[in-house]
């Protein structure tokens, strides 16, 4: 493989992400913008897909850091 | 042992007995003064109740000299003092602070391996400085955040309260202080594993270590995640209704037969209520764990033994209701009597969900969430 599909596949990662978080993001004013309008079960739901895609996205980040750590990192003396 | 490892135990039970002396003090002049009749005086209210048992948890932090009790024991004086109406003074954070570094120092040190390095005072400067910045940030991110989920569920919270008839009961139920304390420390634990992530991230993208992601990579635990469908604890709940009831007609007919005169003192009335919450909440938690046994990839034989045991349960019944009506016990094992079993079982069913349901709504007046 290609040392630039690598970088692409990585930068994939990241994008689902940041776009996750996004997600999340709206999902809250969503929320909140319901429950303002009194429809209290799709306020509390929206809010649970909030929390979901929230923990999803730092998930997902997490895993991306990792692997950039062992592609770009460097092994220190122990 | 040297000087310096007996100063590095003693010195932060030291602190936390200064800092939390008001707390101690408590309960050390409850003992002097009145004994057990000081303590149910300090029963009676709630934030008394909250500061008894910070006091209890701040001596175990004084003897122990542990961090988590430390933040244990303010958590609780917090509250305590906050349902009085008071504010907890800043001087505990900072022993926080001092303690959590003299634990990080008891962590590293190693006996007879000291060395000196050499800084500048500008290297000083600079480390210091380092220290400063890194735990203000933290400490604003984690105000910033804090302030942020604070809004939202301070905003649901608030918001049904006089829209609409509909939403009565849940502006009652949320107007609760206890539903209230749950959902701030639900969201509370999910701020702290958001916010420890993405520390961990900056961490690793500012200063990537092979070593450590490799370990975290490697470790299957962390990265294997069990995707767990919601409702998965109603799920449990409902089928835990179902085979609680199964469970408890064997314990009554194991007792009828083993000692009957046991059967007599109110197992039909008072106790049955608790004996049956009990066997509820046993039964819950080995279901609970044996869904997610089903779901895990790759089920195991094992987990068929909980539909394999309830079955031989009700056999198990049947077998010794035959024995009771004074069968031999080859013959009751041939014909088990699944009929007067089947009769009770309906009697129980019924008789289960009542209580259940009185205790559901006893529940809920105790907390104050219904009428």
């Amino acid at each position: 493989m290609s040392s630039r599909l690598r970088a692409a596949r990585f930068w994939i990662f990241v994008g689902v992400g940041i776009a996750l978080v996004a997600v999340s993001i709206l999902m809250f004013m969503m929320a909140i913008g319901y429950m303002q309008r009194a429809m209290v079960s799709t306020s509390l739901l929206t809010a649970f897909i909030g929390f979901t895609t929230l923990s999803s996205s730092l998930y997902v980040l997490r895993l991306a850091a990792h692997i950039y750590g062992v592609e770009v990192g460097s092994e220190e003396k122990t | 042992m040297g000087w310096a490892s007996i100063t590095l135990r003693v010195l932060p039970r030291l602190i936390a007995a200064v800092i939390l002396w008001d707390i101690l003090s408590v309960l050390i002049g409850t003992i002097y003064s009145g004994g057990f009749s000081g303590f149910v005086e300090y029963l009676k209210t709630v934030s008394g109740f909250f500061i008894l048992m910070s006091s209890l948890l701040a001596a175990i932090a004084v003897v122990t000299g542990s961090v988590v009790v430390y933040v244990l024991s303010l958590v609780s004086v917090a509250i305590g003092k906050g349902f009085a109406g008071y504010v907890l003074s800043p001087a505990p954070f900072i022993g926080l602070g001092l303690l959590l570094a003299m634990d990080s120092i008891a962590l590293g040190y190693r006996e007879g391996q000291g060395k000196s390095i050499d800084i500048g005072l500008r290297g000083l400067g600079r480390g210091i400085a380092v220290v400063i910045a890194s735990l203000g940030l933290m400490i604003g991110v984690s105000v910033f955040a804090g302030y942020a989920l604070s809004y939202i569920v301070l905003s649901l919270i608030d918001m049904p309260r006089g829209v609409s008839l509909a939403a009565d009961l849940l502006a009652n139920m949320f107007s609760n202080p206890f539903i209230r304390l749950c959902i701030f420390v639900l969201a509370a634990l999910y701020l702290y594993k958001t916010l420890s992530d993405t520390v961990e991230i900056i961490a690793v993208f500012v200063k990537p270590s092979r070593r450590l992601s490799l370990g975290v990579l490697r470790n299957r635990e962390d990265i294997d995640i069990v995707i767990e469908y919601p409702l998965q604890t109603l799920f449990t709940f409902i089928i835990a209704l179902f085979v609680v009831p199964v469970v408890d007609e064997f314990f009554y007919v194991l007792i009828r037969t083993i000692a009957p005169q046991l059967a007599g003192l109110g197992f039909e009335s008072g106790i049955r209520l608790v004996a049956d919450m009990a066997v509820f909440v046993l039964i819950f938690v080995i279901i609970n764990r044996y869904i997610r046994g089903f779901t895990k990839f790759g089920a195991k034989a094992r987990d068929i033994a909980l539909p394999a045991s309830l079955a031989v349960l009700i056999y198990a019944t049947a077998v010794l209701i035959s024995i009771n009506r004074g069968l031999p016990v080859i013959q009751s094992m041939l014909n088990p009597d699944l009929e007067t079993l089947s009769s009770r079982l309906r009697e129980g069913y019924a008789a289960f969900y009542i209580s259940f349901l009185y205790l559901i709504d006893l529940l809920t007046r105790l907390v104050g969430a219904a009428p």
